[in-house]
């Protein structure tokens, strides 16, 4: 197998590549909102800012040029002309409206009239005639604005037809009399959009002939011209000659291109037939075919055969390719979704393609055969290589992939990225076999350089780093290394937090402690403990910071063997052996009932311990209350492991977070249960047997809640739902849930309490403050 | 008694016109003037539901070949799609309202439509007050349009976690619109599983007998009207808890595939217009493939695009009404989607009129 013996090489290839250039490295990959796809091909390192807006997206909200981009043109525009600096931000309320601090509570007119030129060095003849201008503009406003009122069928109110009348004639005599060049034509702009905007189509079209098209140099502003011309066009039927001057919109004025690229909407042959007439050049053609094969809608193939015959190997045929290279990505390794890595891999190991049916095998394999000829014709356009190189990887021709991208040696600037990712992602799919210590080294490298990333954040919107990552825990999920899965998978010290359990944890803490750990299995920890320090500086001292990973570890472990009484002295032990910062002072003191909970209420009785000097007292109770069966300890160990759960207000004992959502971390009420049941058994005298009692109660309920979310549909449950303060007007689910309570035998210790200890002081306080008794009584 | 039993010999004559849509436009049209003469002779027992007819476009001007329809059918109440309701940004946002272009539309009772997208009970709109803006807006176009309409039409294919918001929509409208009968689209999933998906609080319901395939498989026969899907949603004698009247479709698209995917409908896209298209070759009953790129209906097709053109036909129309015989229920108004200039092409015109009749056949 050709790509057997080879797969060694590959590391050469990569080495080479990392030797080279690599401090160059500094953009990030592609911002993807939705998280759609995985993109080894990232068109943001391939092509200037220029062509971003035609990069593909998946996400249907964020069509390319969907940004307006003409404001700050037309700002600097106005900049020009007036010679001399203008504040910015007041002339750019009285342009765009624009919410500006300070000049909330100012109309636009007032700051036309007496504030925007205040203390300016701008001649006065320019301030004057401005003035005028704008003053006028904001008055055609009225005309030309969109309804205001969403909800409103008429719309905003336009002006009547006398007011609109009164307003050409206006423009009509300020364009005559006006001097200054710049205003003269944006004057000349007003008048044309108030005979569109009053429904006078022909007029407003023979007015651009006779104003705007015998201009021979065109401003911004005659643009914007063209840009109304166009559509005028259209809405008479001159199809062919409106989307002609919206291509020539598109390609002379970039402050209009989001409008022409959209308003170049062409929907039929003749129209299409029409336009490609009007065209002057070849270059003016291969754009038709550039704005429309990068289309969302549009296969590019077609198009790109046509700019190819019309400009030969131009920069819109490598978008284009891009484009369409992105859509498979796009459309077939979308794995966050319903297709998990492991059915990828299936297919590649089956020999099958990454693509998900023959249609797109059949497209790829069109677009691979007009890449091959692109690469065969242009050898030194590494563009080529990419394309050709990444198809065949696509197509499942991992061996012929390898050799394209390898024999090519190591592609200049930008490309060389690509190529390392796409090698990279090529020895993943393929290798079977573990990987070794030297390789795990190189990929540990690439993960920083390549996807320049040195402090290992991993969770970015460099999603092809993420599919590296993907494939390298799916590698490790095969070899049997589910510590080094999970960690690729992106695992983090605070999710494992959250939820730990005492299995992951020693294995964790045996990963930490096997001696000669790979750069990828430090890189790994680096990812999973934080980002504090870049990877140069963790991978500087390994031991170190390995040391920190592993106290943080044991911080953990402690926690569990507290859930434990009988591992509390182990806690205590282990607690001990970490540095002081991992102890700390407690808000409130464990030892502590309330006869209504409260996590987050600051208790009058503040505790003087810290979490270690606690376990150690828990740890003396529980070995007093063996001892000698003492009610009173074992009370105590019952609201100690009470308070310390999930429910309790010294959570921050045995838990990291408290989740707003669901129970998480240490919520099992039972042990504290246990040790109720005791101080009852032991207890010398009603009172105190009665509130042992009472406690019973309260975790023997909250043992029925943890039930009954785990039983209960998920989508059925809010958070405190069992809540009896979230239940003002909501009697009847009170009732459910006290009568399955009842039902399922969790309102046994009221019941106790009831029958045995209703003449108690404790009793008569417990039903005053407690509504939960006080309806259990009542019914 | 069956169908031939009760109209006699002329009547069956009829059936054979689900082959006419694939016959040319003049041979149709002779065709349609015989079979209309046949069918006169065929007359219910009970009285038939009135036709109407849905026009859903957003420039309401009636053409005279719709003109022609509406005549021939004595067609009185035309449902008007007065604006759609969808959400952008989170809020709730009226889109391609109604305008009246021309005065036509005084000659009928306005039925006012509006369509809202499930998605918009999805989001986090209060639905009292979007009641009340729809109800305003309406108000709006009626006034404009002098008009003073005594039914309004509500169409959302709610879902289990939109239904609750739905519902309460339309009980505030129906507030509003205290004095007027409300009434709203019924999906045939709505019909089958009330309990599960609720009925909503209105005065009748209108079960839309449409849209009823997979319209993302690419392999489906008919998504518009399969009456085979819609039998397992019927049994004999089912009930509803509102009257309900009756739509089924008058319309044709064609669903175009790209990379085994729906990419496209193209509204009023048929056969006969894929038959004359170069680019498009036919690889299967009512399927096509792209040869090579080309405009068609407004879309840009690539080549190797699947195309499958749909429309019902009279078979399946008839099959339709036996199949709504089954629910106990009478209907006082069928209704077509949609009057559209395109009609005259695909359906006979005396089509509407036999389809009430044969529902009020016994």
């Amino acid at each position: 197998m050709l790509f057997r013996k080879t797969s060694h090489s590959i590391w050469l290839t990569a080495s080479l590549l990392l030797s080279v250039g690599v401090q160059s490295l500094s953009a990030c990959g592609p911002y993807e909102d939705s998280y759609h796809y995985f993109n080894l091909f990232v068109p943001e390192w391939l092509f200037s800012d220029e062509y971003e807006p035609t990069f593909y997206t998946a996400d249907d909200y964020y069509h390319i040029w969907a940004e307006a981009d003409y404001p700050d043109a037309n700002l600097q525009s106005w900049q020009q002309f007036f010679e001399q600096p203008l504040k910015e931000e007041p002339l750019r309320k009285v342009l765009y409206d624009s919410w500006i601090e300070g000049y909330e509570n100012v109309s636009r007119e007032v700051l036309v009239k007496s504030l925007l030129f205040e203390g300016s060095l701008i001649s006065i003849p320019r301030q004057e005639a401005s003035k005028q201008y704008l003053l006028l503009a904001l008055e055609m406003e009225a005309l030309a604005n969109r309804p205001t009122d969403t909800w409103g069928y008429q719309g905003q109110e336009k002006l009547s037809p006398e007011a609109a009348a009164d307003l050409i004639q206006r423009l009509k005599e300020a364009l005559e009399r006006e001097k200054f060049p710049f205003l003269k034509n944006r004057y000349a702009f007003q008048l044309l959009k108030a005979y569109r905007y009053t429904g006078q189509a022909q007029e407003a079209i023979q007015f651009y002939k006779k104003y705007f098209a015998p201009l021979k140099q065109k401003d911004l502003i005659s643009y914007w011209a063209m840009d109304h011309y166009a559509g005028l066009l259209l809405q008479t039927g001159a199809n062919g000659e409106g989307y002609y001057h919206f291509l020539k919109v598109f390609e002379q004025a970039p402050s209009r291109r989001h409008s022409a690229y959209y308003s170049f909407n062409i929907s039929t042959e003749e129209d299409w037939a029409a336009t490609y007439k009007q065209c002057q050049n070849p270059k003016e053609k291969a754009l038709m075919h550039f704005i429309r094969g990068t289309r969302q809608e549009v296969l590019g193939l077609e198009d790109m055969r046509s700019i190819f015959g019309l400009m030969g190997n131009h920069e819109w045929l490598r978008i284009v390719m891009a484009r369409e290279i992105n859509k498979l990505e796009s459309n077939n390794l979308s794995y966050y979704g319903q297709q998990p890595i492991a059915q990828l891999m299936q297919r590649v190991d089956q020999g099958q393609s990454l693509l998900k049916n023959e249609e797109y095998e059949d497209y790829a394999g069109q677009l691979l055969r007009f890449a091959t000829t692109a690469y065969y014709n242009n050898r030194d356009d590494s563009f080529w290589v990419l394309a050709k190189g990444y198809l065949e990887l696509l197509l499942g021709r991992l061996p012929t992939a390898q050799i394209t991208l390898e024999q090519a040696g190591a592609l200049d600037g930008p490309h060389q990225r690509i190529q390392g990712e796409l090698l990279l992602a090529i020895q993943l799919l393929g290798q079977e076999e573990t990987l070794s210590k030297e390789q795990e080294n190189t990929i540990a490298l690439q993960l920083v350089e390549l996807f320049a990333d040195p402090m290992a954040n991993w969770s970015t919107q460099q999603n092809n780093q993420e599919f590296i990552l993907e494939l390298l825990a799916y590698r490790k999920r095969q070899a049997g290394e589910s510590i080094m899965a999970r960690l690729l998978a992106r695992e983090v010290l605070s999710s494992t937090k959250t939820d730990p359990t005492e299995s992951g944890v020693d294995s964790l803490l045996a990963f930490i402690n096997k001696p000669a750990h790979s750069e990828l299995e430090l890189l790994a920890l680096k990812h999973f403990t934080g980002n504090e320090s870049t990877w140069s500086a963790f991978v500087r001292n390994p031991e170190a910071a390995l040391s920190a990973v592993r106290y943080d570890v044991l911080d953990i472990k402690g926690r569990l063997l507290m859930r434990d009484p009988e591992q509390l002295e182990a806690a205590v032990a282990l607690f001990d052996s970490l540095p002081a910062s991992y102890d700390f002072p407690l808000k409130v003191n464990p030892f502590n009932m309330s006869i209504n909970d409260c996590v987050h209420c600051a208790y009058s009785t503040a505790a003087s311990f810290t979490r270690n000097t606690f376990v150690r007292k828990l740890a003396e109770i529980y070995q007093i209350a063996q001892e000698t069966n003492s009610p009173t300890d074992y009370y105590l160990l019952g609201n100690a492991y009470y308070n310390m759960t999930y429910f309790g207000p010294a959570y921050e004992i045995m838990n990291y977070y408290r989740s707003g959502v669901s129970y998480e971390g240490f919520y099992d009420c039972r042990v504290a249960l246990s040790f109720y049941d005791k101080a009852m058994k032991y207890a010398q005298d009603t009172e105190s047997a009665a509130q042992a009692c009472f406690m019973a109660a309260k975790a023997q309920q909250k043992v029925f809640y943890v039930k009954s979310l785990a039983e209960m549909d998920q989508a059925d449950y809010w958070y405190d739902k069992f809540i009896m303060d979230d239940w003002s007007g909501s009697t009847p689910n009170f009732e459910q849930v006290m009568g399955k309570m009842q039902v399922q035998g969790y309102l046994s210790y009221f019941k106790r309490l009831e029958e045995q200890y209703r003449q108690t002081r404790f009793f008569q306080r417990a039903i005053r403050e407690c509504n939960y008794l006080n309806y259990y009584v009542s019914q | 008694m069956n169908i031939a039993g009760r109209f006699g010999k002329t009547c069956n004559a009829f059936s054979w016109l689900r082959y006419v849509t694939a016959m040319s436009s003049n041979y149709l049209l002779l065709i349609t003037i015989f079979t209309a003469s046949l069918l006169t002779g065929c007359q219910p027992e009970a009285a038939s539901p009135a036709v109407s007819f849905y026009y859903w476009k957003s420039a309401f001007k009636l053409s005279p070949t719709e003109r022609e329809w509406l005549e021939a059918h004595k067609v009185e109440r035309l449902y008007v799609k007065y604006l759609d309701v969808d959400v952008e940004n989170g809020q709730a946002v009226p889109k391609a309202p109604v305008r009246f272009a021309d005065s036509t539309y005084k000659n009928f009772e306005i039925v006012p439509c509006v369509f809202i997208t499930n998605r918009t009970f999805q989001a986090a709109v209060n639905p009292e007050d979007l009641a009340e803006r729809v109800w305003k807006y309406l108000q709006e176009i009626n006034t404009a349009g002098h008009l003073s309409p005594t039914v309004y039409q509500l169409d959302c294919d709610w879902s289990p976690s939109t239904q609750a918001a739905y519902f309460r929509f339309l009980d505030r409208f129906r507030q509003l619109a205290e004095g007027h009968t409300l009434t709203a689209t019924i999906r045939l999933h709505q019909l089958r599983y009330p309990e599960q998906t609720g009925v909503p609080p209105v005065d009748r319901g209108v079960l839309m007998y449409y849209n009823m395939g997979d319209v993302q498989n690419v392999e489906e026969p008919n998504s518009i009207l399969n009456t085979q899907t819609a039998a397992h949603y019927l049994t004999t004698d089912m009930q509803y808890d509102l009257p309900l009247d009756y739509a089924l479709p008058m319309f044709s698209w064609v669903l175009a595939y790209r990379l085994g995917e729906l990419h496209a409908i193209i509204n009023q896209g048929t056969c006969q217009k894929l038959d004359t298209l170069a680019a498009a070759a036919a690889i299967g009953p009512n399927r096509y493939r792209m040869q090579q790129n080309a405009y068609f209906g407004n879309h840009y097709l690539n080549r190797g695009d699947q195309l499958r053109c749909e429309a019902p036909t009279v078979a399946d129309l008839e099959t339709a009404i036996d199949q709504l015989k089954q629910i106990d229920n009478h209907c006082e108004h069928l209704l077509f989607y949609h009057l559209d200039e395109n009609l005259s092409n695909a359906f006979p015109k005396n089509l509407p009129q036999h389809l009430a009749d044969r529902l009020a056949t016994p």
